[in-house]
This record gives C-alpha cells, structure tokens and sequence, in this order.
C-alpha cells in the first residue's frame, strides 16, 4: 500500500492536504483552547443586574391587603401586577423609584436621589432689653428697645445652615450564580420626605420672651438587609405607617432583573 | 507520524501566534456618553420595564428619542468622553450658584443720648436696627448640571467593555428665604438658601460596543413630577497595536496614521 502511494502523485497531493488540514484543525483547537482558558472570556459571562425599589404610598384600605399578599410567597407577583394598576390608575401614589444596572460585583453601587434643604443649626438668640425707667436727665447708657414679636415669639437669627437630605437612596452589592440565575443582595434603601418647616421654642429670655426658629420636619424610613432573590422576582423590603397623606401606609418593594437574556434555570 | 508533526507544528505556531499576540496588544479608543432626560410620569412609567428587558430595551431607547424630537422629554445634559482603554476620562457641565454661608449679625446696639424713643430726627445718635440687616460675609459656589468620571476596560477582545460610571445630575430647585428676627419697628432680616437637587449614580457595568442601556433612574417630585433617566452608551474602536500608537507618538511631525477599517470593530 505505501509502495503504490509512493508512485502515485495524485495520492501524494491528496495526504499532504489531509496534514495541512490536520494542522489547520489543530491551530484552531489550540486557540480555542487558549481563549477559554483567558479570565476576561469568564468574565464576560456575568450579566448586569438591574435593581429597582418602588416607594409607593397607599390608603390603608388598599394598601393593608396588599401587603398581606405581598408577604405570601405564592402571592407575591400577582400582588406585584395589582400594585402596578393601583399605580396606574392613580390609587397608589409614586413616592421614589430609585433604579441601578450594575454588574455584580463585591463593591456597592448607590444612587442618590435627593433635595439638600437647608436648615439653620446655630442661632444667635436676641436677648431680651432690660427695662428702664425713662429720664430724660440721665446720662447712663440705655438699651435699645426690644424687638418686634410675631405671636408673641421672637424669631431667632440663623447664623449656621446645614443641609438636610430628603429623597430616596439606593445602595446595593449583588452577587450572582449565573447556573441558577439567583442573586444574593444587600440592599440599603432610604427614603425621607421633608413634611414642611415647624416653629420650634428653642429659648425663653428673662422676662419669658419665647425665641423660636422653624426646623424642618423630616419622615424617614429605613431598610437594611441581606437575601437571595432569583432574576424576575419581586420583594416586599419594608411597610412604613406614614403621617401624610392621612390613613396610608407606604411599601418599599424591590425588583430585580436584566437587561440581557439569562440561561434558563 | 506525519500527522503527529503537523499537530507539533500546529501547537506551536499556535503559540508563537499568542506570544505575538501578547506582544502587540492592540490600542483601543473608547467613547462614553450618557444622556440624562426627564419624562413624565405618563411616558416614564412604562418606559422603565421596556428599558429593563433584553428584548424591548433598544426599542424604548429609540422611542425615548423621539420623544426628545417631539419635545415630550426633556435633555438634562449629555456629559460624554473619548478615552483610552484602561484610563480615565471626566467632563462637567455645569453653572457656578453662589449662595451665602456666615452671616454678621449685629449685635444689640447702646444708645448713648437721654434714652428717648422714638429718637427723634434731630439726634446725632440714631439707632442702627437691632436684627433686621444680615449681612453675608462668606459665600460658596455649588456647580448645577451634569458630571461624568468614567474608566473603561476592554474585555473578550474588544466584544465587551467594562465601564465604572460615576455621573451626577445637580439643579438649583428654589432659593428659600428664611425669616430672621425683626427690630423694634418690625424690620424683618432675610437670609436666602437654596435648595438643591441632586441626582447621583456610580454603577461598574459590562456593555456591548454600540449598545444603549438604562445605567439608573428616579422618580423625582420636584419641580413637578417626572422620572429622570441615564441612558449609557458605549463605542469601541480599534485603532491599532500599543507599539503602533507609541512609535507614532515618538514621530510628532509626521501625522497620526487613520485607524484602518480592517482594523475596527464590527
């Protein structure tokens, strides 16, 4: 058999395509090999997640059965689409809707949605004139006369401000299992409103003037906390009974998902 | 046996190919930009699960634009740089607000004379109010508009691009005059601070050349209602190898060469 491919050119030509295309075949292994072997290749494999808290306010008739539902696992998307319409029929109200795409990773993402307000920390209290009997023969100093009262008060005068932060925070670490495309998060959701400005007494002079100065009136509801949720779901983070509007509560309901078709599970 | 050599032969012109390739990595420029725009609540609302899904997203990117051609939305700003990969690039846009930080507030003030009141216009020695004037002495500036600081990794040869993103959104909501205490004839001190509203994100995300994505969002209250949207873009391109770029660098009369189009990104 060699003796007659030896003597045949034809049957020479066609071995050495089948070596060329061995070796051609054996490039192409090789680099496939290598590539799969390269970190950023795995790297590139984990999804981004988007994570999204809704802060939604709702009259309790409505919103106390809700949350019953959304605290029944079997129960929780169906709740999910009714807090959905409630939304778009205007029955529930849109407090904050903070939203992050990240990639999984050991580092916190956050977004800040905020008002910085300002609000005085330090006064100079006006004090209080002493009195004196009016001679027009007198020489001695005199105090100037007292200033003006609204209601009774003295309004203080702001020397210092601050800024108060009212709105909603979002910071969340996510780490994903792309097999059985769950995520374990810890999420840190803050939500303040800002209810407006009250007067407050902050002193009372020597013959009991009162000073007051307005401080801003601040509702916050916070949340921390660590599990695991599968891509798709919903969560129900937090119940918050609120002051305004009247007979409502607030819910902070957590949804992850991506922007990237995920393996089946 | 022959075929035993062409697998040898193979494997190391494999590796000769890979030892090239890691001598010549190849030069990549990248631009990033993000588009910050307001909608309503209205149009807002069902956009967010369109722009969270794989499916729908590039096509509620695209409604978004028609949106902004239709003046249906508004563009807050539209920060983007051109960067080298694994460096980092920043822009600013943005409007200095100086507001008031420290105030002299006077102090109660002696009157020296026979202690009538009111004083009357023939005195040399009239009363300076008591707590109405308020007079700044210290101000600071606050930039209001749109920031980006962002860093980029090429990954799985140029089919991904790791962005660290850290953009914000600050606006001047209000100057709100704060009451300070009024003098005896009932002369009030005002002292002006703004509000402000500030919008800030620092996601880490892997993007695909080309593709538009939701980075982060919020619903805001003021100054009305509406949801504010950052919508990522990232492109690639390759513009050569490190040694192309640093010999070109090297030569600064003769012109940078133009990136090939065999060269690019598909």
């Amino acid at each position: 058999m060699r003796a007659l491919m030896t003597q045949k050119p034809g049957l020479r030509l066609i071995r050495r395509v089948g070596q060329m295309i061995a070796a051609f075949g054996t490039v192409a292994l090789s680099s496939l090999i290598l590539r799969a072997e390269e970190p950023s290749a795995k790297l590139s494999k984990t999804p981004n997640l988007t994570i999204d808290v809704q802060i939604v306010s709702l009259p309790t008739r409505v919103g106390i059965p809700l949350a019953r539902s959304m605290m029944k696992e079997e129960e929780m998307e169906g709740a999910y689409q009714r807090l959905q319409e409630l939304l778009a029929a205007g029955t529930a109200q849109l407090i904050g809707w903070p939203l992050i795409t990240t990639t999984p990773r050991e580092n916190q993402s956050v977004i800040h949605a905020t008002n910085e307000i300002p609000w005085p920390t330090e006064w100079n209290a006006p004090g209080t004139p002493i009195s004196f009997r009016q001679d027009p023969d007198s020489h001695s100093p005199r105090l100037a006369p007292p200033p003006h009262k609204d209601n009774g008060t003295i309004a203080a005068v702001p020397e210092r401000f601050e800024m108060a932060e009212a709105g909603s925070i979002l910071e969340v670490t996510p780490q994903i299992s792309v097999e059985q495309a769950a995520v374990d998060l810890t999420v840190l959701v803050r939500s303040i409103g800002c209810l407006g400005n009250v007067t407050t007494i902050i002193d009372r002079g020597p013959q009991r003037d009162a000073v007051s100065a307005e401080q801003p009136l601040l509702e916050q509801t916070t949340v921390n906390q660590t599990f695991t949720l599968r891509v798709g779901e919903h969560a129900l983070l937090g119940i918050a009974k609120t002051s305004t509007p009247p007979n409502s509560i607030r819910l902070a309901v957590l949804s992850v998902t991506s922007p990237e078709a995920l393996p089946k599970k | 046996m022959n075929i035993l050599r062409c697998a040898i032969f193979g494997s190391l012109l494999c590796l000769l190919t890979s030892q090239l390739q890691a001598e010549e990595p190849p030069y990549w420029r990248v631009r990033i930009s993000v588009q910050v725009v307001a909608i309503d609540p209205a149009h807002g609302v069902p956009l967010i699960p369109r722009l969270k899904s794989a499916v729908g997203k590039e096509a509620a990117y695209d409604e978004i634009q028609q949106l902004l051609d239709r003046d249906d939305a508004e563009l807050l700003g539209w920060p983007a740089v051109t960067i080298a990969a694994n460096s980092s690039g920043e822009t600013a846009s943005s409007l200095g607000v100086q507001y008031p930080t420290e105030f002299d507030v006077l102090p109660i003030p002696q009157i020296f004379g026979d202690g009538t009141w009111p004083v009357p216009p023939s005195s040399s020695l009239v009363p300076e109010p008591m707590w109405g004037a308020l007079t700044p002495t210290a101000n600071e500036v606050r930039d209001c508009g749109t920031k980006l600081k962002t860093t980029a990794r090429i990954l799985d040869d140029g089919n991904l691009v790791e962005v660290d993103f850290d953009t914000s959104l600050t606006e001047l909501l209000a100057f709100h005059e704060i009451q300070g205490c009024k003098d005896a004839v009932g002369i009030g001190g005002i002292i002006s601070q703004p509000e402000f509203q500030r919008l800030t994100l620092n996601p880490t995300i892997r993007l695909h050349s080309g593709e538009h994505l939701l980075i982060g969002s919020s619903f805001l209250q003021k100054p009305a209602p509406r949801i504010v949207l950052f919508l990522g873009t990232v492109r690639a391109t390759r513009i050569g190898t490190l040694s192309q770029k640093a010999a070109s660098a090297s030569k600064p009369d003769e012109a940078s060469p133009a990136p090939s189009s065999s060269l690019s990104l598909p």
